[in-house]
């Protein structure tokens, strides 16, 4: 069914919102934001045409309000709907809800989402394809009982992890039978408390894997291409903060193998939109499916760089009903991309999230940069989302080109008021094994230390000296530390009732 | 006039000297130095580069400094409060006056004593909000109080002088 799409509402917050709508914008797709409480003047309120505020910092309250968002997509106007990632990305109830409304959704079907994004359904319909999948249970374990049952024979180290996971919550490495009892109380009430469901999966523990994801674009009239792999096993707490495409290990004979097993999952599972197709690649770099993301990831950027299509455009072509914009032979890969999560967080303190206040950006750019932002300058940080501050993309012809644009870029990179880990991607990105191609999972694991980090030179340290000096005369002879807060706020609220 | 600091950090320390001139010496020798501040952060140039720095304050002569990646924290002591330092921990028996002075901007909130009072090391002499926060203002040292130069609801500036005690 053919449809035109004029007026989209984007169901997010943060760079992707404002990467949706950078899409819409040039499609000349009307734009709709919606904003909690403390959202009120970010960068994907005001580069949308209307917004509407939806509730409570909370995201319960306002980015997981599936009926408030629906209300909104009513009065705005709107006959599409794009997720984005996170929130009610991967809900089928809530997609389900978008159709029922008669507005389109900008992703897959409810059924296909259901089917391939579940971890246990997927895993099913893997298998019955032939498709290799980690060894591990189907049905979620009873008892610490079963689970040391299920090991003896699938032999340790085995992973357990939580059904309706991700982010490295509810998932514990168990290396021998007498860690397990503990092991796996920890990971359900991890999952009780992350996902509202207890249930435990146990597999098979891969030693030293390597992360590869295909990339899949399928339209309502039966088309389905890949746009090739990324490599994310740069991680750190279970989640993604490297990515890059191609993978340094992924030669041309794997890529048909994991391209294939893409192509088939998503039309067995009458997959159509954009999707992620995850695998593991084990040390002899044999690979087994892990699960399907049913939306755009994070890391699209990367992706996009090198095939200079643009996965949004795509997205909403294939919404509307049409056919997408091109065939597989049509797409050609230049060079190399590498994207870097720039996030809010303490590396030296277990990578824990760092709120605060930027207080000064600058980013860089030029050739062969991108910076995708959803914050700026006076931007708060919160602790309620993910304290991904901004995405820094750089293409070369050749991956070592793409590696020192990318420590180029970060060493320029200024971000001053929020802790964040510039300092720890450009380490990385410099790293031997990193630009080697050696790494795994467990690269940070086993080779970062706060030690490692550059240290300051002794003459910048005279030269902040200096500045504090200067700082305290200064500082000494005002009092512009004390400022009311009031007549601020006041001004906040009005502006936030006009922008209804 | 030069005024003398000492900046303690990662360990290190380093000796400042300003001029009210805006002229600096680093350890003796002269530190060539252009500032620009604006929004709180700083643009310097030193031995022909440009910096960019970030100085927030976190407690009294405690600093926070941000340049490129770096993060660190930096304690600042200048003459008055290396004298205050020196005067708590000789309380008591020092035989000189002590200059109390405001630690932070803020609004005074109560006043704990009068002029003429006696009292003795560590009363609380004041309560001075600031950050949305009540803070304490104690005697360094025991004495009587003398210019009392505040009153409840005053705003007072950081460094302002709110009373003298003087050791009798």
């Amino acid at each position: 069914m053919k449809r035109t799409i004029k007026t989209v509402l984007v169901a997010n917050r943060g760079e992707i919102a404002v990467r949706v709508m950078r899409t819409c914008r040039e499609m000349g797709i009307r734009t709709v934001a919606v904003y909690s409480d403390i959202d009120r003047l970010s960068p994907h309120v005001r580069q949308a045409d209307i917004a509407f505020h939806i509730g409570a910092p909370a995201a319960s309250e306002s980015y997981l309000n599936q009926a408030k968002i629906l209300d909104v997509a009513q009065k705005s106007g709107a006959d599409a709907i794009h997720p984005g990632y996170g929130f009610l990305s991967e809900n089928s109830g809530f997609a389900e809800a978008v159709l029922a409304q008669g507005l389109a959704f900008i992703g897959p079907g409810p059924e296909a989402m259901r089917l391939l994004g579940h971890k246990t359904s997927a895993r099913k319909l893997a298998q019955s394809l032939g498709v290799p999948t980690v060894p591990g249970t189907l049905e979620p374990l009873h008892s610490s009982t079963d689970a040391v049952s299920y090991a003896k024979k699938v032999g340790y180290p085995v992973l357990l992890k939580a059904a309706g996971g991700g982010g490295g919550k509810g998932m514990r490495v168990v290396r021998k039978e007498s860690e397990m009892h503990s092991a796996f109380s920890t990971a359900t009430s991890e999952a009780k408390s992350a996902f509202g469901d207890g249930s435990i999966f146990l597999e098979k523990y891969i030693e030293q894997p390597r992360h590869i994801e295909i990339q899949v674009l399928a339209d309502s009239h039966g088309n389905a291409l890949h746009l090739g792999e990324r490599e994310c096993s740069i991680q750190r707490r279970h989640q993604k903060i490297v990515e890059e495409s191609p993978s340094p290990v992924v030669d041309k004979a794997l890529r048909t193998q994991l391209v294939e097993a893409a192509l088939q999952l998503i039309k067995a599972g009458g997959y159509v939109n954009a999707g992620t197709i995850e695998f593991i690649l084990d040390q002899d770099h044999r690979f087994y499916f892990l699960e399907m993301n049913t939306r755009l990831q994070v890391e699209h950027p990367v992706t996009e760089m090198r095939t200079g299509i643009d996965l949004v455009h795509e997205q909403i072509r294939v919404a509307s009903g049409e056919q997408l914009s091109m065939r597989q032979d049509g797409i050609t890969f230049r060079g190399h991309a590498i994207e870097c999560r720039i996030y809010a967080e303490d590396s030296l303190n277990s990578f824990l999230p760092s709120p605060g206040e930027i207080v000064h950006l600058r980013a860089p750019s030029g050739f062969g940069i991108r910076e995708d932002r959803g914050v700026e300058e006076g931007s708060i940080i919160s602790p309620y989302y993910d304290p991904l501050i901004a995405k820094l993309i750089t293409w070369g012809n050749t991956r070592s080109e793409a590696l020192t644009r990318m420590a180029t870029g970060l060493s320029a990179y200024e971000l001053y008021g929020v802790r964040n880990n510039l300092d720890l991607c450009r380490w990385i990105v410099t790293h031997p094994l990193f630009s080697g191609g050696e790494f795994s999972t467990t690269f940070l694991d086993a080779c970062f230390t706060p030690d490692v980090l550059e240290r300051l030179p002794d003459n910048l340290l005279e030269v902040m000296a200096a500045a504090a000096v200067h700082f305290v005369q200064n500082s000494n002879h005002s009092i512009r530390k004390f400022k009311p807060q009031a007549p601020a706020s006041r001004w906040r609220d009005q502006l936030g009732d006009t922008m209804h | 006039m030069m005024e003398a600091f000492t900046i303690s950090v990662e360990g290190k320390t380093i000796e400042i000297q300003a001029g009210t001139d805006g002229s600096l010496l680093l350890n003796g020798k002269p530190l060539s130095l252009v500032m620009n501040s604006a929004n709180r952060v700083y643009t310097v140039a030193s031995g022909g580069k440009v910096h960019t720095i970030y100085i927030r304050e976190l407690e009294d002569h405690s600093y926070e400094v941000w340049i490129k990646h770096h993060v660190l924290k930096l304690d600042v002591e200048d003459k008055r409060t290396r004298l205050l330092h020196a005067l708590e921990r000789t309380s008591g028996t020092a035989h000189e006056s002590v200059v109390v002075r405001a630690p932070m901007p803020g609004l005074v909130l109560d006043v704990a004593v009068g002029e003429g009072e006696k009292v003795s090391s560590g009363a609380k002499l004041f309560i001075l909000e600031a950050m949305k926060m009540e803070n304490e203002i104690r005697a360094p040292i025991g004495g009587t109080v003398h210019g009392m130069k505040v009153r409840k609801g005053d705003i007072v500036e950081k460094g302002q002088i709110l009373i003298q005690l003087k050791n009798e």
